[in-house]
């Protein structure tokens, strides 16, 4: 393994000034092999000597011929260069991760050895391309072959520039593990093949956040090869779907699909189908929390819950749980000091069982209803009431947060009940009531959804 | 920074797990392994024990559930990150004791080593209760641990350079302090950097040992003190840092200041920090001479 030399960041900075208006000539001519201000790591393997930079020089200098220098870079061009660049890097550079992560060394691969390369390719020429953190020109590819590629598969080349960066802009999370990012990079590609989806980029997109949420409660890392693979489908299908990114024909046999084994939440997704409703729904997701640097997210809003997804197995006990609260609150409830008790009765469980961690996540979804609008609290009586006029956005959290109930509502009775809609639906009519506060009632929800279910089941049958 | 995360399922009582110190070739318990470059293997181990009883009453588990004990580990620096395979442990055992290994390649690491102890769901039993958890890798209960590779210059980076051949804006400056002004939420590692003249005579005398120890000690003493203040009097004037200091992640440069202003004002909110700097900056530099020691090499 080989150290390289490392540009000291001040030193980069003027380089990086002095390249703003030279042409790609100049800054060829200027091209160097080392640098009077580098310095090398004090331990750890041997230095790379001149000869092998120029060697490295000439093999990127073939490359950006190949890929039409000094003309200006399109678009296909730009994705064959960087595929090539990085395969290149990867194997030349024998360059170990700990060094590979010094800013310094890319800084002077850039600057130094090809700041003409690095110019062209990236013609607007700012500073987080030609410096050396994580988005330099050439070290973000070394870093994706490294994460993703592997002598059975090299993800990279299967990969648009877009999902390259969603998986790499989060190192910090566990889409930093190669164990973990490579079936899910993997499964995502071929998930979007199986369903015909063709915006994939905010497939993965939704697919990472989903898999962010997980980690918090899944210690991801650790599971074994056959379980990290089914986690990254369901997830990828439960994206795939939700995003609506699917063409008739495929859409149909994913609503087979859902309702034969989906959760709640891919239900509610389902028959959501206004515009308002799908967004507000949509719009309810990222609230939840900020990712933390291990990738673990606040899991305090209920709708993160809904949205966990892996199998069906949390959505029974979770759904419960809401409607309890939400029993809890339409029925004269309690305050919320007494939240915890009354919900456990409507559970059937007895209260000393829902312990701490319960306790908080009754409570945290609670207050989640209360900030979005849902719900006050009087901050006297700690009293809970569902808000009398819901105004603005939350009209539609007001309307959403019916409709999914009535959805879990549905799926719950259903689910005790067996499949008899009509059935379904008086009995939920019956759980919430018919006078909820947002200016639609659980009927005509509950009306709609069983239309949904059964225009979905006959397209099953055709 | 403590961070209340609602799990959506039953999770064990901390005290049902005893875990013994992270402990490394020599016997002893590590934090910090000073000698460190990356190829150094990094070898730790820990005695854990397991009220698997309690936990399996705690998450309302049944006893045909069985639990498995992993660690999960992440470099800063390099941000690689992997898992120890799950040890599986035995069914329906009460209790359990244990050791467990980690072997980490050097070559992947730098920085700081954080490594999370966790025990989790490994099957699901016959007739799970509501509320227990349900899907297999449930995280059941948690221990973290950080060991700082490389010292103390994973803290503060620091990078001896001629000051001319760099091209510095004075070449006849004792040091240089580099940092993200612009963008706190960089990585300390990364971004952060303290250059030392090599092109200096008392410098390079300092580098090469050829100063008394109280001299460079001196040196050093006001060098740390120049870098500290320069940092916490402009950081002080960020108005977005002020405003959330907690805004910024662990080993962020915004992180690192905000630990610098608590380990010298810790009594002091930032925001009345901020006031103290600007209504009155002299006594505040020689607050801060007091609480960094300056110059106080024997006392």
């Amino acid at each position: 393994m080989l150290l390289y030399p490392r540009l000291p960041a001040p030193t980069a900075r003027i380089l990086i000034g002095e390249m703003a208006d030279a042409d790609l000539d100049e800054l060829r001519r200027r091209s160097a092999t080392k640098h009077p201000a580098c310095i090398y790591s004090p331990t750890g393997g041997n230095r790379v000597d001149e000869r092998e930079i120029a060697t490295l020089r000439t093999l990127l200098r073939d490359i950006a011929d190949d890929c039409g220098y000094p003309r200006e870079v399109n678009p296909t061009e730009r994705v064959r260069f960087d595929q090539l660049t990085g395969a290149a890097l990867h194997k030349d550079m024998r360059i170990v991760p700990a060094d590979s992560a010094e800013p310094g060394v890319w800084a002077f691969l850039t600057c130094v050895v090809v700041p003409d390369i690095a110019c062209w390719r990236f013609p607007r020429r700012t500073h987080e391309r030609l410096d050396g953190g994580a988005r330099n020109a050439l070290r973000r590819l070394w870093w994706r072959v490294h994460l993703l590629d592997s002598p059975a598969q090299e993800l990279t080349s299967l990969l648009g520039e877009d999902e390259l960066v969603q998986i790499m802009e989060r190192p910090q999370s566990v889409l930093g593990n190669p164990r973990v990012a490579r079936p899910f990079a993997r499964i995502h590609v071929s998930v979007c093949e199986e369903l015909g989806i063709t915006g994939r980029m905010r497939v993965l997109r939704d697919g990472a956040k989903r898999l962010l949420r997980l980690s918090a409660l899944i210690a991801l890392d650790a599971l074994d090869d056959q379980s990290l693979e089914a986690v990254a489908r369901t997830l990828l299908v439960e994206a795939g779907i939700a995003l609506g990114e699917t063409d008739g024909q495929i859409s149909h046999l994913a609503n087979l699909h859902l309702l034969i084994r989906g959760t709640d939440h891919e239900k509610a997704e389902l028959s959501a189908d206004d515009r308002p409703l799908r967004s507000a729904q949509r719009a309810a997701v990222p609230d939840v929390g900020a990712e933390d640097p291990e990738g673990d997210v606040d899991t305090a809003g209920g709708s993160a819950l809904e949205t966990i997804g892996a199998g069906d197995m949390w959505s029974i006990p979770l759904s419960r749980l809401r409607l309890a609260i939400v029993q809890a609150v339409q029925h004269g409830c309690p305050r919320l000091d007494a939240l915890v008790d009354d919900v456990a009765t409507r559970l059937g469980v007895d209260p000393r069982a829902i312990g701490e961690a319960g306790q908080r996540h009754i409570m945290t979804l609670a207050r989640n209803a209360q900030r979005r609008g849902w719900i006050d609290v009087d901050d006297d009586t700690t009293e809970l009431r569902f808000r009398a006029e819901p105004s603005g956005s939350a009209v539609e959290d007001g309307q959403l947060m019916h409709h999914s109930l009535a959805q879990i509502a549905a799926v719950v009775v259903g689910r005790s009940n067996g499949d008899d809609l009509a059935e379904t639906a008086d009995a939920v009519v019956e759980t919430l009531g018919d006078a909820p506060p947002a200016g639609i009632t659980a009927r005509e929800i509950v009306a709609d959804l069983r239309q949904e279910l059964q225009a979905a089941i006959s397209r099953g049958h055709d | 920074v403590t961070r209340i995360v609602a799990l959506p399922y039953l999770t064990a009582d901390p005290n049902r797990v005893a875990p013994g110190a992270w402990i490394g070739t020599d016997g002893q318990r590590v934090d910090l392994l000073p000698d460190w470059d990356y190829g150094t293997e990094v070898r730790v181990t820990r005695a854990l024990e397991i009220d698997l009883e309690g936990v399996r009453e705690d998450c309302s588990l049944e006893r045909s559930a069985r639990l498995a004990i992993t660690v999960v580990w992440r470099a800063t620096r390099t941000a690689a990150r992997g898992a120890l395979p799950a040890t599986v442990l035995p069914a329906a055992a009460d209790h359990w004791a244990g050791e467990i290994r980690l072997q980490l390649d050097g070559a992947e690491l730098g920085g700081e080593l954080r490594l999370m102890t966790r025990l989790v769901l490994a099957t699901v039993g016959n007739e799970p209760q509501p509320l227990a958890p349900h899907l297999v890798g449930s995280v059941l209960w948690e221990d973290r641990h950080t060991i700082l590779l490389e010292g103390g210059g994973a803290r503060f980076p620091m990078e001896v350079v001629d000051f001319a051949a760099a091209r510095l804006p004075a070449a006849g400056a004792a040091w240089y302090l580099h940092w993200p002004r612009e963008d706190l939420h960089q990585p300390v590692m990364g971004a952060l950097r303290l250059y030392v003249n090599d092109g200096h005579p008392m410098m390079r005398a300092l580098l090469n040992g050829e100063l008394t120890e109280d001299l460079s000690a001196g040196v050093v003493s006001t060098m740390r003190y120049d870098a500290v203040r320069s940092l916490v009097t402009a950081v002080l004037a960020d108005d977005e840092f002020v405003e959330d200091p907690m805004l910024y992640q662990d080993g962020s440069v915004g992180a690192l200041l905000r630990r610098l202003l608590n380990a010298y004002w810790p009594d002091q909110s930032v925001i009345s920090l901020r006031n103290h700097a600007t209504s009155r900056p002299e006594a505040f530099n020689s607050e801060l001479q007091e609480r960094m020691r300056l110059l106080r090499l024997t006392d």
